[in-house]
């Protein structure tokens, strides 16, 4: 074994390209013409490392690690029926591996030009075109003056309108507690027994509620009708004394 | 107004107009601007881009792709980093730039087509490089799913320091067999 071990560092790589790449480079071989089952064997000996390192084996190295596989057992075969011109099983990875390098090739390149470019500073764009968001256009300051005296002048008109003014049109109810004793009595003449909150069924105002609570609260303090629990336990049931 | 005649202020109005833009601008629209031709334009906007260069030097007159923008002069980067109180660029990944060089070279590149060449998933990277207004998206590719086509920036050829895509290097190398490589690459993609 050619590796040696135990190892305290591991290259990292890009990928599963990136890796058989550096294992092919140290060996010199040929992209067009490598050795399957030298290169399958180096490879999984590297995921091994991979693994006793803990470092995380993507699904890519597994999948080319297949692949690998794959193309090992196709060329221990013999095909039958093999077409003359069947190309060779490994030019595609071959051909994977080609561009790989040379793309590796120009991001070194890359680096040599970013890293010679230095550095320059831009603008930030200025809002153009100026005048189409930002006003441009100068004026005098008597314009504004003017412009102050007109809205003074027509302050009055601005007030809000007295509360008289809206006498006749917008008004308060005043419901006396009277008018609601009769009704609550009225009611309670009529059905009997009733539940509290079904007098309110038919209110229109706040005044109204309020005139209608303060009845029973009335009536209840003269001792004119009873109140108790209803028999579903979250109600109040009224009824007229002593009926 | 015959600007022809009057070099010095063709000169003065694309200063004024590059530094309000700040953005590079193209050159169509500085054509339109000093009222020129286009074919006119090109040939006077070589010289006053050297004119501008020779008489300032904090600043520079650069030619991005067709586009024109004023940029400071990279000698003097430490002092502007310095006034900025930026820190220095950091340098770009090693899987940044291999995706930068598919992105470069190849564009307008889907994302997929940056994964195979790359054998990894290169999604983080990419989007990365997105941020860093180095690559940009180019539109869709008609293809079933449209996805994304993603090419460089203007910034990317500032960033590098070239004017156009055609000054990026190539490694001297055999060219055929890489080509062949590439087309089937692309087909199978």
């Amino acid at each position: 074994m050619e590796m040696l071990e135990p190892t305290y560092k591991l290259e990292v790589f890009e990928g599963p390209l990136d890796l058989l790449l550096s294992l092919l480079g140290r060996k010199k071989i040929e992209i067009w013409d490598i050795n399957i089952s030298q290169i399958l064997e180096q490879y999984m000996e590297y995921l091994d490392r991979m693994q006793r390192m803990d470092m995380e084996i993507t699904g890519e190295f597994l999948s080319m690690a297949s692949y690998l596989i794959h193309l090992k057992s196709r060329m221990l075969l013999p095909m039958l029926d093999e077409p003359e011109e069947q190309e060779d099983p490994r030019a595609e990875l071959a051909r994977s591996l080609e561009i790989y390098r040379q793309t590796k090739e120009r991001a070194k390149l890359l680096s040599v030009v970013y890293d010679g470019a230095g550095q320059t500073f831009v603008r930030e764009a200025a809002p153009l075109p100026a005048g189409r968001e930002e006003y441009s256009r100068t004026h005098s300051p008597e314009l504004l003056k003017r412009a102050m005296e007109r809205v003074l002048s027509r302050n009055d008109r601005r007030m809000p309108p007295p509360v008289n003014a809206f006498h006749g049109i917008v008004g308060r109810e005043r419901v006396p507690v009277s008018v609601r004793v009769s009704y609550v009595l009225k009611m309670l003449t009529s059905r009997g027994k009733l539940k509290f909150l079904s007098l309110f069924r038919s209110v229109r105002s706040r005044s109204e509620i309020v005139a209608t609570f303060l009845a029973v609260l009335e009536l209840a303090k003269s001792k004119r009708v009873d109140i108790e629990d209803g028999t579903d336990g979250y109600t109040i049931e009224m009824s007229r004394k002593g009926a | 107004m015959d600007y022809q005649l009057d070099i010095h202020k063709i000169e003065g109005i694309v200063e004024a107009v590059l530094f309000a833009c700040g953005e590079p601008i193209d050159a169509e629209r500085l054509c339109a601007v000093l009222g020129m031709e286009q074919e006119e334009f090109s040939s006077v906007m070589d010289y006053i881009a050297a004119c501008y260069n020779e008489k300032h030097d904090g600043t520079q007159l650069i030619a991005l792709d067709g586009c024109y923008q004023l940029a400071t002069n990279p000698e003097y980067a430490e002092y502007v980093r310095h006034a900025l109180d930026s820190r220095r660029r950091m340098p770009l990944s090693q899987a940044a730039m291999e995706v930068l060089a598919v992105v470069a070279y190849n564009q307008p590149v889907t994302r997929s087509y940056i994964d195979q060449v790359r054998g990894v998933d290169s999604s983080a990277v990419l989007a990365g490089l997105v941020d860093k207004e180095l690559v940009e998206e180019k539109g869709k590719l008609d293809a079933p799913g449209r996805p994304t086509l993603f090419g460089t920036t203007l910034d990317f050829l500032r960033v590098f320091g070239i004017s156009s895509l055609k000054d990026l290097p190539e490694p001297p190398q055999s060219e055929k067999m890489q080509t062949e490589a590439n087309e089937q690459l692309k087909i199978e993609n």
